[in-house]
C-alpha cells in the first residue's frame, strides 16, 4: 500500500512534463514560422543573347515569402567571389532581373537575398560562370558545373536497359544529384507481349529512337539551366550505337562526353575463326587451345547466349561493312571521347621436363575485345583507362583423338575485367562518375 | 589348269606381302582410321621418319641433347617456340649426368611418345616425352612427369 502513495504524485509530474514539452515545441515551431523564417533560395538564370557591348543580364525567381526581400546581384573573377566587379546593391526589383558590366574572361554569378532590414543573407546555391567570346565580344555561357547534364545510357548486346539499375548506376548517379528523370535507359528495341527483347537487328535500326531520346533530354537540359546537352554512358555494343548516332547528325549532336565501356570500335575477334582470334605469335595448338578455354569460359558465363546468327553480331566481325561505314568519317571534336576498357595480362607456364617455364606477358584485352579495338576510333584522340589485371595461365598437353593437343587452364578465381563483368566493378562506376563530373 | 591357276594365285600372294614388307612411317603419316602404333626396332622396313626419330632417340640417350640448353630448344615445337625463349629455359637449367630410354617410342600418325629417365646429381625422374612431327623433323611437343 505504501507503493501506491508514492505513485500518484509521480504520474502527475510526468503529465506535467509532458504537457509542457508539447506547450514549448508548439511555441518553438511557431517562433520559428514567424521570426526565423529564411528567405527562399533564388535560383539564377541566364538571359540569351546578352548585349554585346560589355554587359551581362540576369534573371532569377521572384520567391512568394511572407516578409518582403531585397536582392543584392554580385559578379566575380572566382568562384569564392574575392574580387566583385560590378554588383547590384540591395535592389528590390518587380521582375527579378539586372544587368552588371563585366569584363572579358571568365566570370562568375550568384544572387543573394534578405528579409528588408533583415541582416541574414542567404546566396544562391547556383552560381552562373560565363565565358566571354574574345572574337565576337559577346556573351557565350560556360558550362553550369551545378547543372547535371542527363546521362544516356546505352546497353551492349546481350543486355538490357534495366541491367543499369541492376548494376547499381541508378543508385550511383541518383546519390550524386542526379535527377532520375535525367537518367536515360535507352532500349534497343519494344519488349513484346510475352516479354521478349528483339534486340539484334542491325546496329542503325537499333540506334533509330537515339536523336529523338537526346532532342529531347537536350531540351530539358536548356530548360533547367544547362547548355543543352547530354552525355552518353555506353556499354559494348552501345558504344557502337552511340557512334551510329554520331555519325548520323550532321550538324550538333548535342553530346558534351561519350564514355565507352568495352566497345568494339575495330569489331570483335572472337567472332572470327580461332586462329585469328589474337593478334599473338602463338602456334597452333596453342591458339586452339586459348581460343576453346577463352570461349567455353565465355559462353558458360555470358548472362544470355548470343545468337551469332544475328544481324548486330555479323556489323561486330572485323572490317563488316557497318564498321568500314562507321571508321570512315572521324566523328565530331568537340566531344570529349573517353574509352575504359579492361586488359588481362596473362603469362603461360609450363613444365618440360624439370623445368617450369614462364612465358612473358601478352594482353588478351577483355578476352572478348582486343585492347586495339577498345580503344580506336578512327580520327580522334580519346582518353583512355585500361583496367589490368596480371594472371599466369597454365598450359597442359591433352591426348586427344587426333593425338596430342593442349589445354590452357585459366586463373577463374581471379578474373576481375573479363567483358561483361567490367561494367560491374565498383572501381569503374566511380571512374565514370568521375568522367562526367570533370 | 586348275593346279596353275592355285600356284599362280600362291605366287601373287608371295610377292604382293614380300613388297608391302611391313607398315612404315610413311603410310602412318598420311593418317587414316586403319593406323596402327608402331614400335621402333619391331618393324622390318626403316622409313626416313622412322630414321629421324631413332637419331633423336639416340641423341637424347647420349647424353648429347642436354649437355646444353641450345640443344634442347632446337628440339622444341613452334607452339612452346612461340611461347617460351631460350633463356627462359637458360635460367632453371640444371645439368644432367644421365639418360636412360626407358621405353622405346611409340608412334601413331604424327606423333610418337617415348619414355625417358633423367639422372641428375642427387635427383632421378622419369617423364614421358610426346614428339610432334613438324616440317620434316621430330619436335618435343610436351612433357609429363611420371612417378
Amino acid at each position: 500500500m505504501g507503493g501506491s502513495k508514492n505513485f500518484l504524485p509521480l504520474t502527475s509530474r510526468l503529465t506535467g512534463w509532458l504537457v509542457g514539452m508539447i506547450l514549448a515545441v508548439l511555441f518553438l515551431s511557431y517562433f520559428s514560422s514567424r521570426v526565423l523564417a529564411s528567405p527562399v533560395i533564388p535560383q539564377v538564370r541566364p538571359v540569351l543573347p546578352i548585349s554585346r557591348d560589355g554587359f551581362v543580364g540576369v534573371v532569377w525567381d521572384l520567391p512568394r515569402h511572407d516578409a518582403p526581400l531585397e536582392w543584392l546581384v554580385q559578379a566575380g573573377l572566382d568562384e569564392g567571389f574575392t574580387k566583385i566587379v560590378d554588383e547590384s546593391g540591395w535592389i528590390r526589383p518587380r521582375l527579378g532581373s539586372f544587368f552588371l558590366q563585366v569584363p572579358q574572361g571568365r566570370i562568375f554569378i550568384r544572387v543573394g537575398a534578405r528579409e528588408v532590414g533583415g541582416q541574414e543573407i542567404i546566396w544562391s546555391e547556383i552560381q552562373e560562370s560565363y565565358q566571354i567570346d574574345e572574337k565576337a565580344a559577346h556573351w557565350v555561357p560556360s558550362f553550369p558545373e551545378e547543372v547535371p547534364r542527363p546521362i544516356v545510357f546505352i546497353h551492349g548486346l546481350d543486355g538490357r536497359p534495366d541491367d543499369w539499375i541492376e548494376r547499381g548506376y541508378g543508385e550511383l548517379f541518383t546519390g550524386h544529384g542526379y535527377d532520375p528523370s535525367w537518367l536515360w535507359l535507352y532500349a534497343y528495341a519494344d519488349y513484346d507481349y510475352d516479354g521478349a527483347y528483339d534486340a539484334d537487328g542491325e546496329i542503325v535500326g537499333i540506334a533509330r529512337d537515339l536523336p529523338s531520346v537526346i532532342n529531347q533530354l537536350r531540351k530539358v537540359h536548356q530548360k533547367n539551366g544547362g547548355e543543352g546537352k547530354v552525355d552518353i554512358v555506353a556499354f559494348s555494343l552501345g558504344g557502337l550505337v552511340g557512334r551510329t548516332y554520331l555519325r548520323s547528325i550532321l550538324i550538333d549532336p548535342g553530346v558534351a562526353k561519350f564514355v565507352n565501356v568495352a566497345t568494339p570500335h575495330l569489331g570483335v575477334k572472337w567472332l572470327m575463326p580461332w586462329d585469328k582470334l589474337y593478334d599473338l605469335p602463338f602456334g597452333p595448338f596453342i591458339q586452339k587451345a586459348l581460343a576453346t578455354a577463352v570461349k567455353g569460359f565465355y559462353e558458360e558465363h555470358q548472362a544470355r547466349p548470343l545468337d551469332l546468327e544475328s544481324p548486330a553480331v555479323a556489323e561486330l566481325v572485323p572490317e563488316s561493312e557497318f564498321l568500314d561505314w562507321i571508321n570512315e568519317e572521324a566523328p565530331s571534336e568537340k566531344i570529349d571521347y573517353h574509352l575504359i576498357y579492361g586488359d588481362l595480362k596473362v603469362s603461360f607456364s609450363q613444365t618440360l621436363f624439370h623445368l617450369k617455364l614462364l612465358s612473358p606477358e601478352y594482353s588478351l584485352g577483355d578476352l572478348l575485345i582486343d585492347s586495339r579495338s577498345a580503344t580506336t576510333i578512327p580520327g580522334v584522340k580519346p582518353k583512355i583507362y585500361p583496367y589490368t589485371s596480371s594472371q599466369t595461365w597454365r598450359i597442359k598437353a591433352l591426348k586427344n583423338k587426333a593425338g596430342w593437343g593442349y589445354e590452357v587452364e585459366l586463373d577463374l578465381p581471379r578474373l576481375k575485367y573479363w567483358h561483361s563483368q567490367l561494367i560491374r566493378q565498383s572501381e569503374v562506376k566511380r571512374k565514370i562518375l568521375e568522367i562526367l563530373q570533370d | 589348269m586348275k593346279r596353275l591357276l592355285f600356284l599362280s594365285s600362291l605366287l601373287l600372294i608371295g610377292v604382293g606381302l614380300q613388297l608391302s614388307g611391313g607398315i612404315g612411317f610413311s603410310d602412318l603419316g598420311q593418317g587414316g582410321n586403319g593406323s596402327q602404333p608402331v614400335v621402333l626396332g619391331q618393324t622390318s622396313k626403316v622409313s626416313p621418319r622412322e630414321s629421324k626419330l631413332k637419331q633423336v632417340i639416340q641423341d637424347i640417350e647420349e647424353g648429347s641433347v642436354f649437355s646444353q640448353p641450345e640443344r634442347v630448344y632446337q628440339l622444341l615445337s613452334r607452339d612452346l617456340i612461340s611461347v617460351f625463349s631460350l633463356e627462359e629455359l637458360k635460367k632453371g637449367w640444371v645439368p644432367v649426368d644421365q639418360v636412360e630410354i626407358v621405353r622405346e617410342p611409340r608412334v601413331i600418325n604424327d606423333w610418337a611418345e617415348a619414355m625417358i629417365e633423367l639422372n641428375s646429381e642427387n635427383d632421378q625422374h622419369r617423364y614421358l616425352v610426346i614428339f610432334h612431327w613438324e616440317n620434316g623433323a621430330w619436335k618435343i611437343f610436351a612433357t609429363e612427369g611420371l612417378k
